[in-house]
């Protein structure tokens, strides 16, 4: 068995029950709101897009892993840098399937269903579909990395005194940095530059610059652990 | 004989506790060592020091001669620990797979043997295990991964009688057919005195004693008699413990003795019998040497 398939098999059965509860939740949310609708008479009511639901499961993976797979698999012989590397691939497979299963989906409402008048979906928002069918599984996949990364590294750091300041200082800044007028311009760029480029190749190079500053972050806080 | 491992003026501590203080200690390539002490004696820090999973204040750690930076993972090693984390949901064989991942000299025949011998099913879900059956697994990864150095934390605690010595005879027998590196920690100090080829009895983080189990078979006394005749056989000799009763006197000492000594003995009237492993311990922890 190759090292990743092993960590994906692992960890798929540490986050089985996560995984099950959330596509539980996506589709009994989905038929609530078609039972809804079907009695209402006003067709043009806008809903989230199905598959947006599943990126729910990226930020559960990304702290849930850190905390429960660990030690678990140190304890089975697993190296520090073993299990780091295995979980930022396993992020990278859950990232590429999330992105791959958007990218398809919002094709299949509009050339398929032609049912996408109403519907919210994120990669539309973002203009991620611009870009085509390639880039916008590239730049969904650039930024949920940097997002799991972000957040593994902060999970990461949970017994680390610079863990903490560090989730500290992030929880703090974002609403800060929107409540005062002057910082809000700057916040709002960095975000637009992020997740709103006009170039694939800047935006999927911003995240993925932020995504090994966060993965180094996460790197430090690991190798310090104890187990 | 060359060194597995070395371990030089080791310090940690845990707040005001000093767990281990310059603790110096070397292990010699292919034996088995035992490694004795009370709770909180700081036999669990110095193996996890060992194994990288935590850092040592100050000192230096050596295996086979390649100086360990802190935290670092030694190679070919495998560490069984005490509080083993699993994967609960797992069943058994799946752990084991993944372990075999990570020790090139994992040996499946061996692994599915020592899962007959310790009646393990490997089709059960390891939640679904006591505690005692859940500690074996630590104990068959210990086993099949064959590493060079492996260290074992309290192997045995929560098995039964059985199990405990189907576990030392698989491990003398699978280390008579490949020999390496072994220190397991125990409180069951009888049980490893077969077992281990050499001891080590840390007290307050500090090595108390050390020795071959053999010296120690032949060093370890229990003398009792008159008060006088006691203190005049130990005098010069290592007194490990003493305790007056009366005239009487109990004397534990840790010296070889020659016929000469012996002829003395008797001259002396005074009773004496060889301690066994777990007396000499209490002895020590008690007398503090």
């Amino acid at each position: 068995m190759g090292a990743l398939t092993l960590h994906f098999k692992a960890t798929y059965r540490q986050l089985k029950m996560y995984i099950w509860f959330v596509l539980v939740i996506i589709v009994f949310g989905r038929m609530t709101e078609l039972f809804i609708t079907s009695l209402t008479e006003d067709s043009n009511v806008s809903r989230l897009s199905e598959t947006n639901m599943l990126i729910i499961l990226l930020p559960l993976i990304a702290i849930v892993l850190p905390l429960s797979y660990y030690k678990r698999m140190v304890h089975l012989g697993a190296t520090r840098k073993q299990v780091f590397w295995g979980l930022h691939g396993v992020y990278a497979i859950w990232a590429a399937l999330v992105a791959l299963i958007n990218s398809l989906w919002i094709l299949i409402q509009m050339k398929v269903f032609h049912n996408y008048a109403s519907v919210v979906d994120l990669v539309d928002a973002f203009h991620w579909n611009d870009f085509g069918f390639l880039g916008s599984f590239l730049y969904q996949t650039a930024f949920y990395l940097m997002v799991m990364a972000l957040l593994s590294m902060l999970a990461s750091g949970y017994s680390n005194p610079v863990g903490w300041l560090l989730s500290a200082l992030l929880l703090t800044a974002i609403p800060l940095g929107t409540a005062i007028s002057s910082l809000r311009v700057y916040v709002i760029s960095f975000f637009e530059t992020l997740l709103f480029n006009d170039s694939l190749l800047l935006g999927v190079g911003y995240n993925l610059l932020l995504y090994l500053l966060f993965a180094a972050g996460g790197w430090l806080f690991t190798r310090v652990r104890a187990h | 004989m060359s060194i597995a491992l070395a371990c030089y003026n080791l310090s940690k501590s845990y707040g005001p506790t000093a767990a281990l203080q310059h603790l110096n200690l070397q292990l010699e390539e292919n034996v088995i060592y035992g490694l004795l002490g009370r709770n909180g004696a700081g036999k669990t820090t110095l193996l996890n020091t060992i194994a990288g999973a935590i850092a040592a204040e100050s000192g230096t750690i050596e295996v086979y001669g390649k100086r360990l930076s802190k935290r670092e993972h030694p190679e070919d090693f495998c560490y069984v620990r005490s509080q083993f984390r699993h994967f609960g949901g797992a069943r058994v064989m799946e752990a084991l797979q993944i372990a075999a991942t990570f020790y090139p000299r994992w040996d499946w025949t061996f692994a599915r043997e020592l899962l007959d011998i310790f009646l393990v099913d490997q089709d059960k879900k390891i939640r679904q295990l006591s505690s005692g059956t859940q500690s074996l697994i630590g104990n068959i990864i210990g086993l099949a991964s064959r590493a060079s150095l492996t260290l074992y934390d309290e192997p045995v605690l929560g098995l039964d009688v059985l199990m405990r010595e189907r576990f030392y005879k698989a491990l003398m027998e699978d280390y008579a057919n490949y020999p390496r590196t072994i220190l397991l920690s125990t409180h069951l100090i009888d049980e490893i005195a077969p077992v281990a080829e050499h001891i080590f009895i840390l007290e307050s983080g500090t090595l108390l004693l050390q020795d071959h189990m053999e010296h120690i078979r032949k060093s370890a006394y229990l003398l009792r008699g008159n008060a006088e005749a006691v203190t005049s056989f130990t005098d010069g000799k290592r007194v490990i413990y003493q305790e007056a009763y009366g005239r009487g006197m109990l004397a534990a000492i840790y010296e070889p003795l020659t016929d000469a000594d012996m002829l003395h003995v008797r001259k002396l009237d005074l009773s004496i019998e060889m301690l066994s492993l777990q007396k000499l311990f209490l002895y020590l922890i008690e007398g503090g040497l």
